[in-house]
């Protein structure tokens, strides 16, 4: 195995990556934006001025000559001096009144001295032009042509300095021409030295990236995509010691953790499987035991006798309901909701561990609320928080010597269930109580899955409630769950119907087909009905059972679930198909309710099934219930269609 | 250990302007010379017998800008000859502090240059209402000097005139080598002004005065702070220049005991009394000596200086009234007229 390099860390390489970038981009844009652009700017701005007064002086210029040109031009008349005086002032006004002053000051010293020299003497031959034409609109003839001639010597002079400023003028912008061409072959080169810097360094980059976070990545997604698609084996190389290492470290162990907990899950599933069957195959000589007791107690008189028989009734009553909720528990949960009487789901999971509250010598206190606490909530759900919670109780007051106790609580506030289990036990270290709703948080060493605490509060919060907890070490652990209270109590779906009133309150008269492989059960119950006034036929199995409906519908069909050559379920849908009016009249024995979710398919009702082991009882009043229900809706339907065909 | 004193920094203010200033460096040098402690301070005069044509000027500047040891410019004296001087400060990066130049061209010289002065634009609108308000023109003729000052000072009068609705019959242009009788006589035949307005030196403006009045008498002759140079005018024109409306920046007469300390120092020193620009480049120069001593010879702390006046830091007490260079600055404008050879305050509302 390749040992993993030490390197720069991820986010230390990725940032000199991107240092990089920024400072190359910024060397150029500074060079271009700072340095280049106000060069050029300036020298741009710099011809501009010259260039402006060689227009300006050149325009004077050719007004002067102008002007000139009409001083040599007779004017006899007073009209044609005025006129000529007019046209001479014309010509040299306007272009002569603009200051030529910010052109200057931004012009080399030696250019603005030449151009201030040409210009002063445009002035002065300007004005002396404008003599000319006051002299001359005067009538002062002969000054007038004196100082057309002073004008025309000074043009000579004037021509000198705009000949030397232009000289000047056409030498500074060579200058700057050539200083242009330098600064843009400068930019060039500066440009191709960075380009091709960028050229030589841009692969280096592209590599970086593509070993240091790209494949690294890729590596990783292949890895997950491995084990979403259910390969928990997979292992990836941790080949450097940065910040992909590490996650691809975590990930390895993460990978190991789940293929050890799904080992564990996979052991767990195959016990819940085992502690299914079993407690099935227990459920069938309990509920004979339980159902025999019941009839034998009515032909008793020996007071001894009935004690010892209610004894046994009861005993095989207290192991069916813990088979019950044994099956409950391992049963793989399901996501229903419900409104959930709080208090008897407590109860229930203290029953479930009753025998581990014995064995360890540990009471338990239970200070329930007297109120109805009712919430919504998945009541298997529930039940497997507070068995893990009480379980985790256990564990805590274990490691204490006796007595031992564990308080279990409930109350209301506002409107808010409250649940807490609270043990004397050692208490949680602070540094663990920190992550202790985490996934594979264990204060249990390879004992616990570590997955107890953290799927009981995800359990509790999608119910919206919460889950937690205060401990003081050494002084114990509590607890807490909260629920939203229910607005309403609504019943339970295994809750029997009340009876109506006025209903019979025997079997008197009834017609009763009782459908179950065990002899051992039917006959104890066909013997229990028949005292109860019924009249009892038997059938071994579904098929049987079919046939003694053809012969005589019955008032009431009771009918295992589980039998051999035809089951409950089957004869039910033979019975949707060929006899609607029978489905309605069956009940269904059960030893666990999620047989009927495993036969599949199934319309049949939770509410039409009782689980074994059935109180004698409870089966008396369902029978009674099911009985005046469809006489009831027989009636009205009997009303809506006429007389009844039988 | 024994401590020791090092020599006080030598430092240089050039003071670049006319023969006429002399007097004013005299005055300044003496008064520098009274403050004991920090770094000494020369002034070194620069001057040009007359006028100031571009090339001089920058020549003088660049004369100037070479001196070692030298923090800042008083100067130059007309706005065009500054005008040209400027950008050789603005890229030696010297402070340039002008004492009387007003083209509102000098705005824009660079950010080491400040004017002292008000610009054109304000004195050609001051003088413009005073035209109208106190002698009522309804026609009025302007001769100027073609160069910055002239130009500007025309453009600020006539804009004001304009404004007002009083028209402009002519507009001449004029130098000191002019024929001004001519120009004047010509321009009549155009129309006769009431008022005739000056944006021209003393010289053209003594000449406009004399041949105006001879042709047409009663007619009142305005001109700006240029022509303001009393004793060559009186002495050369005589009764020609009275009557002559001048714009100043300070008179003599002025209140306050800095004002009053200058007159009488100023008489002592050089035996006349003590005119415009005379205070004003007084001003100039002992503001800069103050902003050395205050911050120290570096160019750029006298520049910052000069910057915080009237802001960071109060503004300067100077003779012609309170100094700095912030946007709200009013610097002075007196009207006077001259009689008896002399410059009196007129009021001008």
């Amino acid at each position: 195995m390749t040992r993993p390099r030490v390197s720069l860390s991820l986010r230390v390489t990725l940032m000199l990556v991107i240092a990089g970038v920024a400072l190359y981009v910024l060397i150029i844009a500074l060079y271009l934006t700072a340095w280049m652009r106000p060069a050029t700017e300036r020298l741009a701005r710099q011809s501009a001025p010259v260039l402006y007064l060689f227009g300006e002086l050149s325009d004077r210029a050719l007004g002067i000559e102008e002007a000139l040109r009409l001083t040599r031009r007779p004017a006899l008349t007073p009209q044609a001096r005025v006129q000529t005086a007019e046209q001479v002032r014309s010509v040299i006004g306007d272009a002569g009144d603009r200051s030529l002053a910010e052109a200057f000051a931004s012009l080399p010293s030696e250019m603005r001295v030449v151009l201030a020299r040409a210009d002063d003497r445009a002035s002065r031959l300007r004005n002396t032009l404008v003599e000319y034409a006051a002299l001359l609109e005067l009538g002062r003839l002969p000054e007038a042509t004196a100082r057309a001639h002073v004008a025309d010597s000074l043009r000579g002079l004037l021509r000198e300095s705009l000949a030397s400023a232009q000289r000047i003028g056409l030498e500074d912008l060579v200058q700057r021409e050539r200083a242009l061409s330098a600064a843009a072959n400068r930019a060039v080169a500066f440009l191709a030295f960075w380009v091709g810097l960028g050229l030589v360094l841009l692969p280096l980059g592209l590599l970086t990236v593509e070993r240091r976070v790209r494949r690294p990545l890729a590596d990783l997604e292949a890895g997950l995509s491995r084990v979403a698609d259910g390969d928990l084996n997979t292992q990836l190389p941790v080949t450097r010691l940065d910040e992909f290492g590490r996650v691809i470290t975590h990930f390895n162990e993460t990978t190991r953790i789940l293929r050890d907990r799904a080992q564990e899950q996979g052991r767990f599933a195959a016990a819940g499987e085992l502690i299914a069957g079993v407690a099935h195959e227990v459920n069938n000589p309990l509920m004979a035991i339980a159902t025999l007791a019941t009839a034998r107690l009515d032909e008793v008189e020996n007071s001894e006798q009935r004690a010892e028989l209610e004894l046994i009734h009861r005993q095989a009553r207290r192991a069916g309901k813990l088979i019950s909720g044994l099956l409950r528990f391992v049963r793989p949960a399901e996501h229903h909701t419900t409104v959930v009487e709080v208090n008897d789901v407590v109860r229930e999971a203290v029953d479930l561990l009753s025998y581990q509250f014995g064995v360890d010598e540990i009471e338990v206190v239970q200070h329930l609320d007297p109120a109805i606490l009712c919430s919504v909530c998945n009541p298997g759900g529930l039940e497997q928080v507070l068995v893990n919670l009480l379980s985790n109780a256990i564990d805590a007051v274990r490691l204490t010597k006796p007595p031992r106790r564990i308080v279990v609580e409930s109350w209301r506030k506002d409107r808010t269930v409250f649940v807490a289990v609270e043990d004397h036990g050692p208490g949680i270290d602070p540094a663990v109580q920190a992550r202790l709703f985490r996934p594979f948080a264990s204060t249990k060493g390879q004992k616990g899955t570590g997955l107890g605490l953290y799927i009981s509060r995800q359990i509790v919060r999608e119910a919206g409630g919460d889950l937690t907890v205060e401990s003081i070490p050494a002084a114990g652990a509590r607890f807490s769950i909260s629920l939203p209270a229910a607005l309403s109590v609504a019943t339970g779906p295994l809750q029997a119907s009340p009876l109506p009133a006025g209903r019979a309150t025997t079997l008197a008269g009834m017609d009763i087909l009782l459908v179950d492989d065990e002899e051992s059960i039917r006959r104890p119950l066909a013997k229990y009905l028949t005292r109860r006034g019924a009249t009892v036929r038997e059938a071994s199995d579904g098929i049987e059972g079919i046939a003694a409906i053809n012969d005589r519908l019955p008032d009431a069909v009771v009918a295992d679930v589980r039998m051999p050559r035809m089951d409950g379920v089957a004869m039910y849908h033979a019975l949707t198909r060929d006899h609607p009016t029978a489905c309605d009249r069956v009940l269904f024995l059960s030893g666990d309710l999620s047989q009927l979710a495993d036969l599949g398919g199934t319309t049949i009702s939770a509410a039409r099934v009782l689980v074994k082991p059935i109180d004698l009882s409870e089966l008396d009043a369902r029978i009674r219930a099911l009985v005046s229900g469809n006489s009831a809706r027989e009636a009205v339907s009997g009303l809506e269609s006429g007389p009844d065909p039988r | 250990m024994v401590g020791c004193r090092s020599a006080p920094e030598h430092t240089v203010i050039g003071y670049a302007f006319s023969i006429s200033g002399t007097p004013t460096v005299q005055v300044a040098r003496e008064e520098i010379a009274e403050h004991a402690g920090g770094p000494t301070i020369e002034i070194i005069y620069d001057s040009v017998v007359q006028g100031d044509p571009a090339d001089v000027e920058v020549e003088r500047a660049e004369r100037l800008a070479a001196v070692p040891d030298l923090i800042a410019v008083v100067g130059h004296g007309g706005s065009r000859g500054t005008l040209a001087a400027a950008p050789v400060y603005n890229r030696a990066q010297i402070p340039q502090l002008v004492p009387i130049g007003t083209s509102r061209f000098l705005k824009h010289a660079g950010p080491w240059t400040f004017m002292l002065a008000t610009d054109d634009s304000t004195e050609g609108a001051f003088i413009g209402e005073f035209a109208v308000n106190r002698l009522g023109a309804r026609r009025v003729s302007i001769f100027f000097e073609n160069d910055e000052y002239g130009t500007g000072l025309r453009d600020g009068v006539t804009a004001e005139l304009h404004g007002r609705g009083v028209p402009v019959g002519s507009m001449v242009a004029v130098d000191p080598a002019s024929d001004v009788p001519t120009l004047v006589e010509g321009s009549l035949l155009h129309g006769i002004p009431d008022v005739v307005i000056s944006a021209a030196r003393w010289q053209a403006t003594g000449r406009i005065a004399q041949t105006m009045r001879a042709h047409v008498p009663g007619v009142q002759i305005i001109a700006g702070d240029g022509a303001f140079e009393m004793r060559p005018l009186v002495d050369t024109f005589g009764t020609d220049a009275d009557s002559i409306y001048i714009v100043a920046f300070w008179l003599p007469d002025a209140p306050g005991p800095e004002s009053r300390a200058f007159v009488a120092r100023f008489e002592r020193v050089t035996g006349r009394e003590a005119f415009s620009a005379d205070a004003m480049s007084h001003d100039a120069l002992m503001l800069l000596a103050d902003a050395i001593r205050t911050v120290g010879p570096s160019r750029s702390a006298v520049r910052r200086y000069l910057l915080e006046l009237g802001s960071e830091r109060p503004a300067y007490e100077g003779v012609t009234g309170r100094i700095s260079f912030g946007p709200h600055r009013q610097p002075p404008l007196i009207m006077t007229q001259i009689r008896d050879g002399k410059a009196r305050r007129v009021p001008t509302r």
